[in-house]
């Protein structure tokens, strides 16, 4: 299974990868990006716009 | 904590604090909510808009918001540069102040303004919206009888109230900045628009001048351009052009370029980059933002008074038939451009070098510079016969 990982230190959260998102799995919240796993699809669209190249996918151990 | 107001404006950047201002006017009841601690604060933005938008919209504004006013233009593309003369049109504002003053002049209205309010869930009752989430990290609920929704391109508003406003990342531009200074470069005062196919994929580069010898400095790529993300890209142009540049900031956004489906459902209506309404070719989103609330306010104005907030898709037929249709065409010639840049980017560049060149920007219309592109590259007109009914729309529209 690939999640989206979040490079807090790239991170603005600007909010573009929240654009891109149809299922309502990331946001930001007190200035900050959340994923919401359990909603994403890991369709990898943020990973694609994010102009930090702050987000990428990881593959789950398990 | 629990409130009760006639209209809720999610989001007080330009878009939401003019829809505000607006229905407070009109003497309903306006709470503007929004999420930073401070208006005006980390603003993702290139400062860039027509004043004529502005001076229609809000009307003059002090001189202190305007950072610079462009008289001066650049258009680079490989080692060529395109001068153009071009007084009186665009301004580079300062949005840290121009943010504040528009929510101030919304306060002056009448609309109350709630700081440090975050909406994170949006609910549908017997004709009302309940709006939830955190004020000042105490749980608050909103109800209001309808909803604006300008809470920019991360909107979630949208989204939860079912409007689908996801783009896909071809739709999106990905864009990286700095605030740098350049003062007694060659570029310092004036707009610089640079091209480069590989570079800057789908999307530019620029340099919007600021007071002080500062300016904007960045670029934005198309969402799905692949390969290096927008901030590297960003460092290999800095060094080609801007080599030595001290900066003051650095920031990272994205641009919408899209028409969505919707833009309104019962009660709610969406504006600027949360129904993403930003020019899909320059870029900028504070113009559409400001005509965008302007229409939305007074749709609503009216349907309020004739208790009709459930038709509220006459503000996508209004946006769509009048100042949408600018939008729609320029998404257009943007969908041409992405689809064939690597044939046209050199031909318009060189027909421009020609024609522009060392010109004032008043000696031609956007019409007559169409049809003249249309004529001088051939690529141009080949593709031109398959699209000529859009085209003839757009030059006798």
């Amino acid at each position: 299974m690939k999640f989206i990982q979040i490079d807090r230190r790239l991170c603005q959260a600007c909010g573009g990868c929240v654009s891109v998102c149809s299922f309502l799995a990331l946001k930001i919240e007190f200035g900050q990006l959340k994923l919401n796993k359990h909603n994403c699809k890991q369709c990898l669209n943020c990973i694609q716009v994010c102009p930090n190249a702050a987000l990428e996918g990881w593959k789950n151990e398990n | 904590m629990k409130i009760k107001t006639d209209i809720t404006v999610v989001g007080a950047g330009p878009g939401g604090a003019t829809a505000a201002r607006l229905l407070a006017d009109a003497g309903l009841e306006v709470l503007l909510v929004e999420r930073k601690n401070e208006i005006g604060k980390d603003i993702r933005c290139a400062e860039g808009i027509d004043l004529p938008t502005v001076d229609q919209v809000v009307g003059k504004i002090p001189e202190n918001l305007i950072s610079w006013p462009i008289d001066r233009i650049f258009i680079d593309y490989a080692d060529q540069r395109i001068s153009l003369n071009a007084p009186g049109h665009g301004v580079i504002l300062e949005r840290y102040l121009f943010d504040k003053y528009l929510a101030q002049l919304a306060a002056k209205a009448g609309a109350e303004i709630m700081l440090e309010c975050e909406i994170n869930e949006v609910n549908l009752k017997d004709h009302k919206w309940f709006l939830s989430g955190n004020y000042q990290h105490q749980k608050i609920s909103i109800e209001s009888k309808a909803v604006i929704a300008a809470d920019g391109v991360d909107s979630l508003i949208g989204k939860m109230a079912g409007i689908n406003t996801s783009l896909n990342p071809r739709d999106v531009y990905s864009c990286a900045e700095i605030k740098g200074d350049i003062s007694g470069r060659e570029e310092e005062g004036a707009l610089l628009i640079s091209l480069d196919e590989k570079l800057f994929t789908g999307g530019y580069a620029w340099s919007f001048p600021k007071a002080g010898g500062l300016a904007n400095i960045g670029l934005g790529i198309r969402g799905d351009a692949g390969g290096k993300c927008a901030k590297d890209r960003l460092e290999i142009w800095l060094n080609e052009k801007f080599k030595g540049v001290p900066r003051l900031s650095y920031l990272v956004g994205a641009v919408p370029a899209k028409k969505m489906e919707a833009i309104s459902t019962e009660g709610m209506m969406l504006i600027g980059d949360a129904a993403r309404l930003a020019d899909p070719i320059s870029g900028g989103g504070i113009g559409p933002a400001l005509t965008s609330a302007q229409l939305a306010a007074e749709v609503m104005i009216k349907l309020w008074h004739k208790n009709e907030l459930d038709k509220t898709y006459k503000y996508d037929d209004a946006w769509w038939n009048g100042e949408g249709k600018q939008l729609e065409q320029r998404l257009f010639l943007r969908n041409i451009y992405i689809a064939n840049d690597k044939k046209l980017l050199k031909p318009v560049f060189e027909w421009g070098m020609k024609n522009l060149d060392g010109k004032h920007i008043d000696e031609f219309s956007a019409d007559e510079m169409l049809l003249g592109l249309i004529k001088a590259v051939p690529v141009l007109f080949k593709m031109a016969s398959s699209i000529v009914p859009t085209l003839m729309k757009m030059v006798f529209k």
